[in-house]
């Protein structure tokens, strides 16, 4: 009997109780059977341990937010990423809630300066349920660093194009006037009989004053910043001198080769611009190279393209070097000075007609690519060329043709688009869509 | 025509034929269109030369680099040489040179009165619009092809010079001329370019939009070659092939002075009596003196507008050369060089 | 190639030989601006068809100082008069106004008709304005 009633107030605790009816022993339930008393026990079975409870909680979030190797061989947890992962936790702090309570010992100093804080209710933030839900919606989408047009390198946020600012000084030496620029930041592994595989980064960085002052070097370290750091050091140490032509190009068109890396340079007039492969590009900046146009044959690694450039500048050749080697005048013919001939470099001893060889060419850039020829591919005609509906385009808009000029003819006549034809046939005038006019609201 | 005073302050609009108003530019235009034709005395090889001697060319002024109007600068073009290709290439330059500096010829006004072909009335009312017939046959020049109207009366005429012009630019489009003079031409723009120095532009885009016996041309050349003479701004024209025509137009219409006076000034005293051997030429007068000096002086005293001026500037020079020659004596003597 | 080339193909081998030419005007242009092309082409060719050759052109709208542009190759259309083509109203109009052909019958007649209808016109005027002038006694 004892036992029996031990089981009953077991049961007894794990009611539910419908909070509408009064709670009643279950004991009295026997005795009012035969009262007819009104009162309903409802039982509900339980469980005390269940999955929540047998593990930690950095074991369940750990469950939740990651897939072990197996599973994922299983193809487990596809729908796990980042983007789903919501910690409801954060944001969620004891002692702050919806009413704006002031908690002294809880959210608050008990003491602040020299009075005692007391508890009190502040108005409430009506915005704290949005903030919460946008750190909620926030969470687990991470932003791409986002830079200003001018750092930028050459893919977005990525180092290489980048600028890392000039070297460090060296005792009193300063490097003010240079800037660096990364070539490329990649990952090197190197194998070891004791370590094993190790990684570490390499950055090739080249620096420069932009005024014909240039170095570049190699840079290793376990950190990508340290590596730069080492690089842009090195190559502060590693300085040329690089001959520039009216401080804005190279001295003449060039070849030059590194490895399988074939490169045509081409001098060219002010205001062309750079046009050339990117690491190209970058290098002429540093160097204070204004005006080219480059051509990469062959690899475009960049670390042989930057070996192959500065080859090329490094031996370029002044005017009176490449008149003495010729044994010839150097002769330059401007169309903007009608083909006036401009002497720029004359040799010590100048060759006659007769001292030629027959095969002997006279041609400035077939001497300056060393006989090297440029591969000139045949342009393909645009892909739309063969549309039909590019046929129909052109049989349209041959009738339409001159209309632009015209129509500038038109503005510089008369100040707008009208023509002789206009008094006879004024509904004919071009129709300029009134502009909107503001509604103001009355009040 | 000569004896035209060159700045009018009231000018009578009715006497142009042009629709621009003429306010702000103080100058009148001067057109070669009195009884006598320059164009003989132009060609004369004498006047020609003398007018070459004047222009004084500097090949760098003449070679120096312009703006061709393309987006970049082009390629310079490099080239080894040999001695005798440079020395030949050099010579090509020089005839191209002389190209380059022809002299726009200066002609009297032209006057066509346009022939009648045929009247026929019994073809009034046919046409509400005259009707301009061009021949466009291959090979022919623009000044022989036949342009014939006929009019709304039936009758059938040669096309006057305007509408011959404007047919010819339609159909045979010479490059850079407008069918329109462009609005650089009317006064207020045309007076900010001479402000602005930019008188071989504008001389320059007058060859090319108009014929040089046309009066818009000839108004145009002639209130840049006063604005020049006035402000003495001869430096603009040297070595350019407007300064023939310039000095051509200055002893044309016997107002020399100036140029004289920069001449002198700057001791070009051979060009100075280039430039009186020219005048005489031109208007049949002989100005007697054996030495340079002695010609100038005489056409002081007998032609100048600016006696004064012109007799004080040869006395400065006289001085200079004076010292010249004393300097030249004592470096000598010191040099122990005498004469002997 | 997008057209048939306006200045004419040029084929005047295989049956064109002997085939019956005419020198017409050829509509070009757009919808409202008129323009035409003066061609020698195979007599009763479509327009759509390549012409032989063009002679000139003919710009019917009067331009801003009211004038009408005709140009032509006379030395061409010599050559085809001598090969023995023959001209449309139009042409024939044109060339006679030109003072390159005799004046067409044509001219002269639609000159005639105008001037009657102006002078109707006038008349119609004239009787009006009497009218007018005769209820404004009464």
């Amino acid at each position: 009997m004892a036992k029996q009633l031990l089981n009953v107030t077991k049961i007894f605790q794990k009611l539910t109780i419908n909070a509408r009816r009064p709670v009643i022993s279950p004991l009295l339930k026997w005795e009012d059977q035969t009262t007819n008393n009104a009162a309903v026990i409802t039982t509900n079975s339980t469980r005390n341990t269940n999955y929540f409870k047998k593990l930690p909680a950095d074991k369940l979030w750990k469950g939740i937010t990651s897939v072990s190797n197996a599973g994922k061989k299983r193809g487990r947890g596809k729908t796990i990423s980042k983007r789903n992962i919501k910690d409801l936790n954060k944001g969620q702090v004891i002692g702050v809630g919806k009413a704006n309570m002031v908690w002294p010992g809880l959210s608050a100093p008990i003491i602040r300066g020299k009075e005692l804080v007391q508890q009190q209710k502040l108005p409430e933030d009506p915005d704290r349920e949005q903030k919460l839900i946008e750190m909620r919606n926030a969470m687990g989408i991470s932003k791409r660093l986002k830079l200003s047009p001018i750092e930028r390198g050459w893919t977005g946020s990525k180092m290489p194009g980048r600028s890392i600012g000039p070297p460090d000084p060296v005792g009193d030496e300063t490097f003010d006037d240079f800037d660096t620029r990364v070539l490329e930041l990649k990952v090197v592994w190197n194998m070891k009989g004791s370590f094993g595989r190790t990684r570490r980064n390499a950055a090739i960085v080249v620096t420069g004053n932009k005024n014909g002052l240039a170095g570049f070097a190699m840079g290793r370290a376990q950190e990508p910043g340290n590596a730069l750091r080492k690089a842009k050091n090195r190559a502060a140490q590693k300085l040329v001198h690089i001959k520039l032509f009216k401080n804005h190009t190279v001295c003449h068109h060039f070849y030059t080769q590194f490895g399988a890396t074939k490169i045509f340079v081409w001098q060219k007039p002010e205001g062309h611009g750079l046009k050339c492969h990117r690491a190209i590009k970058t290098i002429c900046e540093v160097i204070g190279i204004k005006d080219l146009y480059a051509k990469v044959e062959g690899s475009t690694n960049v670390n042989h393209v930057m070996k192959a450039f500065f080859l090329g500048l490094s031996r370029q050749k002044s005017p009176q070097e490449m008149a003495e080697d010729q044994g010839l005048h150097l002769v330059e013919l401007c169309e903007e000075s009608y083909k006036f001939p401009n002497v720029i470099a004359s040799p010590s001893v100048c060759k006659k007609e007769s001292e030629t060889k027959r095969d002997e060419s006279f041609d400035y850039d077939q001497y300056c690519f060393g006989g090297k020829v440029v591969l000139k591919k045949k342009p393909l005609p645009p892909f739309y060329s063969r549309y039909d509906s590019y046929l129909k385009y052109l049989a349209k808009f041959d009738k339409k043709k001159n209309q632009r000029e015209v129509k500038m003819n038109m503005l510089t006549e008369h100040g707008e688009i009208r023509s002789f034809l206009t008094d006879k046939y004024p509904e004919c005038r071009q129709y300029y869509r009134p502009k909107k006019e503001v509604e103001e609201e009355e009040t | 025509m000569c004896s035209l005073p060159l700045v009018f302050r009231n000018i009578n609009t009715k006497k142009l034929t042009h629709n621009y108003i003429y306010r702000s530019l103080v100058y009148s235009s001067i057109h070669y269109d009195g009884k006598s034709d320059p164009g003989p005395l132009f060609f004369n090889e004498e006047v020609q030369s003398l007018l070459k001697l004047l222009t004084r060319i500097d090949y760098n002024k003449v070679f120096r680099k312009r703006k061709l109007g393309t987006k970049l600068l082009t390629k310079p073009d490099y080239q080894f040489m040999t001695d005798e290709q440079l020395k030949e290439s050099i010579n090509r330059a020089r005839k191209k040179a002389d190209v380059l500096l022809q002299i726009p010829p200066v002609v009297k006004v032209k006057e066509i009165n346009p022939t009648i072909l045929s009247k026929d009335s019994a073809l009034k009312g046919l046409l509400t619009s005259k009707i301009v017939f061009t021949d466009i046959t291959f090979g022919v020049q623009n000044a022989d092809r036949i342009i014939v109207v006929r009019e709304t009366d039936g009758t059938l005429q040669e096309a006057d010079w305007q509408l011959r012009k404007r047919i010819n630019q339609t159909y045979f489009p010479e490059n850079g001329r407008l069918l329109k003079p462009p609005t650089m031409f009317q006064d207020t723009y045309l007076e900010n370019l001479l402000d602005r120095e930019e008188h071989e532009f504008v001389l320059d885009r007058a060859c090319i939009q108009f014929d040089p016996d046309e009066p818009e041309y000839q108004r145009i050349s002639s209130i840049t070659y006063q604005h020049i003479n006035e402000k003495n701004l001869f430096h603009l024209l040297r070595s350019t092939r407007h300064f023939g025509s310039l000095v051509f137009f200055l002893v044309w219409n016997k107002n020399i002075d100036n140029l004289l006076l920069d001449l002198i000034e700057t001791s070009n005293v051979n060009e100075a009596a280039q430039l009186i051997a020219l005048y005489s030429k031109i208007h049949n007068t002989e100005f007697d003196g054996d030495t340079v000096l002695e010609k100038v002086e005489s056409f002081t005293k007998s032609a100048s507008n600016k006696k004064g001026a012109l007799e004080l500037a040869i006395q400065a020079y006289k001085e200079v050369a004076k010292s010249k020659e004393q300097l030249e004596k004592g470096v000598n003597a010191a040099h122990g060089i005498t004469e002997c | 190639m997008l057209f048939p080339p306006a200045s004419g193909v040029g084929v005047t081998g295989g049956f064109i030989i002997k085939a019956p030419k005419v020198i017409r005007l050829l509509r070009k242009g757009c919808t409202n601006r008129p323009f035409y092309h003066i061609v020698v082409a195979v007599s009763g060719n479509h327009q759509s068809r390549p012409v032989i050759e063009q002679l000139g052109t003919y710009d019917p709208m009067p331009n801003e100082q009211n004038e009408r542009l005709v140009s032509l190759n006379f030395e061409r259309i010599s050559y085809w008069i001598g090969n023995g083509v023959t001209f449309s109203t139009p042409t024939a109009q044109l060339l006679g106004l030109a003072g390159y052909l005799p004046i067409h019958p044509t001219s002269y007649i639609s000159a005639w008709r105008n001037r009657q209808k102006l002078e109707e016109e006038k008349a119609k005027e004239l009787e009006i304005s009497e009218q007018k002038e005769a209820n404004a006694s009464q």
